[in-house]
């Protein structure tokens, strides 16, 4: 299966604009540089995120997988990543419950949705050269 | 230009994410907050206490210690009670909002945070945080001064019949809050039993009327200790004009009440010698004194005052001074507090303590005693001499003996004054007169007073040198038969003979000797004597006589008269029919039973009886038909005007009468001319005692008519 395809299991959009709007908002005259700010420190901070689901999926630990799925649905929820907010909500869920794997979307599936909107949120935020 | 110095409001913020700690803090510095962040549990709850934020986020999912657990460990440090906290949680999870308000959150915002709100939902959330904390803290103040003023409140749902007692009302009852439920029931028996019935009538006009003001009750803690407290009420009306919500307040006055008393106490009391002061005095003696009008009795205010107090202070120094003055006071107390006690007759219910003598202490080494129930002007005077006695004991001031006198000046209620005012200037007039007198004596604001109750004073001494010194006499007077112009008795008839004086008259000294109870000694000094007499006279020869003694009342009434006779006729060996003894009726009258018993020991040893100045008082005739008498004696006051006045010869002509059929012999005493001695010879009266036939005399001279007497009758027999 290919990445687009499992992303495609959400109805979600994959950016929603208005997300990144309110936050330009809150930066009046700032010239972007919260934006840029709270981006960066996202970028950053998915990467490991990632790790830490595949390490924690692989070995079975449900409350690792619930707490890194949770930290990434909400930081990507706040940056209007609506699809891959969706899909950690999904992980985090089902690990709440115990349950790992199978049809969830997996580490892979949520690093290639990162992949795929990285660009367009650096675009966003002015990051890209 | 320079803007008003505002508090900047503090948040801390908890989220392990960094990128929204940046929003959060960019959203909230924007509106005014300063901002310190915390990236975990364990940071926030050390950063807490440093940063003491208005208002803390707390992300709920963080590694190491979650939102809950953070929320709940920081409810509990210092500070942390009050403190808004917002949790974060996401939308989807309803458990978590519950778990939130569980450990105790203020609030919760869903994520994702709508950025546009967040702000205004912080500052919103402070601002009701601040008006709880207000009205906590007003709850507080208004507790803390219940507390401080000992005001308790309450109120009262009449329709719900719902009570709230606030913290301090508990405390006032001595209940605690959680172990009685509040209601009028429980109040009521906490209340003094004896204020109850008056509580009832309280919270019964309260319902009625809708208010009550400054009732004052006592109430009994469970642990016994009574404490004063006042009530207050107000009622809320309905539409219908009724009472449906009452509150009110409790005030443990207790306190204020001892104050009162202390200052009662310092009021109303010298604090040198804890004598009650002028205050004191005055006011009791204004109320002495209207009793005194209502029941017309008599008071007597004695003013006292040390001599020469001034010199003891001077030589010895103040504290001696004082400690003598103390001495004093307590000494005057006793006195007068005996004086008090032996005053009173047994059998007497005591006096009300209103009503009992009191001293006080004036000023400086100046006293003063009202003294109540004053039966006569002159027992003021005995109690001024009882507290001079007193006073002339000595006093020990460390290890010093000191000799103290006083003056005392006496006012007598109604005699010297009608009020308070009057009667004190009035008894301190007389003291100073009385150290111008020389110090160590009473004198009365009335000279009169003064000159009667020196006479009776000095009277009553010299009666008892009287005794020791032999001044007494008797005089004996003839009684004679008339058929035969014989002496057949005498009366025995005392004197005295003062030397300064002369012959002191027996009305001017037989009362004072009945007053002062001397005339049970000099009663028996007349019996012994005359049966001495007598016997001496049958030694010499002479024909036999009767002697008659009288007899005081008191000394027939304390009951020793008979053992007097019988000492007499022991010592005189004189035959008892030759000893006769003379009663006024009145004496016999007075307690029949006793006086009969008295008359048969009499009459059993062989005693002769009569009864004296016969027809002056009230005998009842059947009485006198019981009584084992010998003789009934005419008063002088019939035979007076005999034989021209009517009555009185219709009353001696009965007497005799009488006499006669009772078969006792029959006595005229006065007779003092040939035309009562007719009389009474004619209506049957056989022996007569007067000046017609001999005046009293000394035994010397009667004893010489005796003795021509037997000569006579050795002639003609």
């Amino acid at each position: 299966m290919s990445p687009s395809s499992r992303a495609s299991n959400s109805s979600a959009a994959a950016l929603d604009r208005a997300a990144l709007d309110a936050i330009r908002a809150l930066d009046e005259g700032g010239a972007a540089g919260l934006l840029q700010q709270v981006v960066q420190l996202y970028l950053e901070s998915v990467p490991p995120l990632i790790a830490e689901l595949r390490r924690a999926g692989a070995a079975g630990d449900a409350s690792a997988v619930r707490n890194a799925a949770h930290s990434l649905k909400s930081s990507s929820a706040n940056l209007g990543a609506a699809r891959l907010a969706e899909m950690c909500r999904a992980i985090e869920h089902a690990a709440r419950a115990g349950r790992l794997g199978g049809e969830l979307p997996s580490a892979d599936e949520i690093e290639g949705e990162f992949h795929a909107l990285r660009p367009v949120l650096e675009r966003e935020a002015g990051l890209a050269l | 230009m320079s803007t008003p110095a505002v508090r900047v409001s503090a948040a801390l913020i908890v989220d392990d994410d960094p990128a929204m700690r940046l929003l959060i803090r960019q959203t909230l510095e924007r509106v005014g907050f300063a901002c310190e962040e915390a990236e975990n549990g364990n940071q926030a709850l050390q950063r807490f206490t440093a940063a003491q934020p208005d208002i803390v986020l707390l992300d709920v999912m963080m590694p190491e210690l979650d939102g809950y657990e953070t929320c709940a460990r920081l409810r509990a440090m210092p500070g942390g009670a009050t403190v808004p906290v917002v949790m974060l949680t996401g939308l989807d999870d309803d458990e978590s909002i519950d778990r939130a308000y569980q450990v105790g959150a203020t609030d919760f915002i869903s994520k994702p945070i709508t950025w546009g709100v967040l702000g205004y939902r912080v500052r919103y959330l402070l601002r009701a945080s601040h008006a709880l904390r207000d009205v906590a803290k007003h709850q507080a103040s208004l507790e803390t001064a219940q507390r401080i003023a000992h005001l308790g409140s309450w109120d009262w749902n009449l329709q719900r019949n719902e009570v709230y007692w606030s913290p301090e009302t508990f405390r006032i009852l001595g209940l605690a809050p959680d172990a009685v439920a509040p209601s009028v029931d429980r109040f009521l028996a906490q209340v003094h039993p004896q204020d109850r019935a008056a509580a009832e009538q309280a919270i019964s006009d309260l319902v009625r009327t809708g208010e009550f003001s400054g009732r004052l009750v006592r109430l009994v803690r469970p642990d016994g200790n009574v404490r004063h407290v006042q009530l207050q009420g107000l009622g809320s009306f309905d539409a219908r004009g009724a009472v449906h919500q009452l509150a009110g307040t409790i005030q443990d006055v207790t306190e204020l009440k001892e104050a009162e008393q202390r200052i009662r106490h310092l009021a109303y009391y010298d604090g040198a010698t804890g004598l009650p002061n002028r205050q004191f005095f005055t006011e009791r003696l204004a109320q002495a004194l209207a009793l005194a009008k209502r029941h017309r009795g008599q008071l007597g205010v004695l003013a006292l005052d040390l001599d020469q107090f001034k010199r003891i202070n001077d030589t010895l120094g103040h504290t001696a001074g004082n400690e003598l003055l103390a001495a004093v006071a307590r000494r005057l107390a006793d006195a007068v507090r005996e004086a008090d006690s032996l005053g009173r007759p047994d059998g007497e219910s005591p006096v009300p303590v209103e009503a009992s003598d009191l001293i006080a202490r004036l000023e400086g080494d100046e006293f003063c005693l009202l003294i109540t129930d004053l039966a006569q002007y002159h027992d003021a005077a005995k109690v001024a001499r009882r507290l001079l006695q007193e006073l002339r004991k000595p006093f020990r001031i460390g290890n010093r003996e000191m000799f103290v006198t006083a003056s005392i000046g006496l006012a007598l209620y109604p005699l010297d004054g009608e009020d308070a005012d009057s009667l004190l200037k009035n008894a301190g007039a007389a003291m100073h007169f009385a150290k111008e007198q020389g110090r160590d004596n009473y004198q009365f604001y009335s000279r009169a007073m003064n000159a009667t109750a020196l006479e009776k004073l000095s009277m009553e001494s010299q009666l008892r040198k009287a005794l020791e010194r032999g001044e007494f006499l008797l005089n004996y007077q003839p009684k004679i038969r008339v058929s035969t112009g014989q002496i057949v008795g005498l009366e025995a008839l005392i004197r005295w003979r003062h030397p300064e004086l002369g012959l002191v008259r027996p009305n001017q000294f037989i009362p004072v000797a009945e007053e002062t109870g001397l005339i049970v000694r000099i009663g028996d000094w007349v019996l012994r004597t005359a049966c001495l007499q007598n016997q001496a006279w049958r030694n010499a020869g002479y024909p036999p006589v009767h002697v008659a003694v009288n007899i005081a009342s008191p000394h027939f009434r304390q009951g020793g008269l008979v053992a007097s006779v019988a000492a007499a006729l022991k010592e005189s060996a004189l035959d008892p029919a030759l000893l006769e003894v003379e009663l006024t009726e009145s004496m016999l009258m007075h307690s029949v039973d006793t006086t009969l018993d008295t008359l048969f020991q009499l009459k059993d040893m062989g005693v002769r009886l009569a009864i004296d100045d016969f027809g002056t008082g009230y005998s009842s005739l059947s009485y006198l038909k019981r009584f084992p008498l010998d003789t009934l004696k005419i008063d002088r006051s019939f035979v007076k005007d005999l034989p021209h006045d009517a009555e009185d010869a219709a009353i001696t002509r009965a007497i005799i009468a009488m006499a006669h059929s009772l078969k006792l012999a029959v006595v005229a005493e006065g007779v003092e001319s040939a035309e009562q001695l007719a009389f009474l010879q004619q209506h049957g009266c056989e022996v007569v005692q007067g000046y017609l036939f001999s005046q009293p005399l000394a035994a010397e001279d009667l004893g010489a008519l005796l003795a021509a007497q037997q000569e006579q009758s050795a002639a003609a027999g």
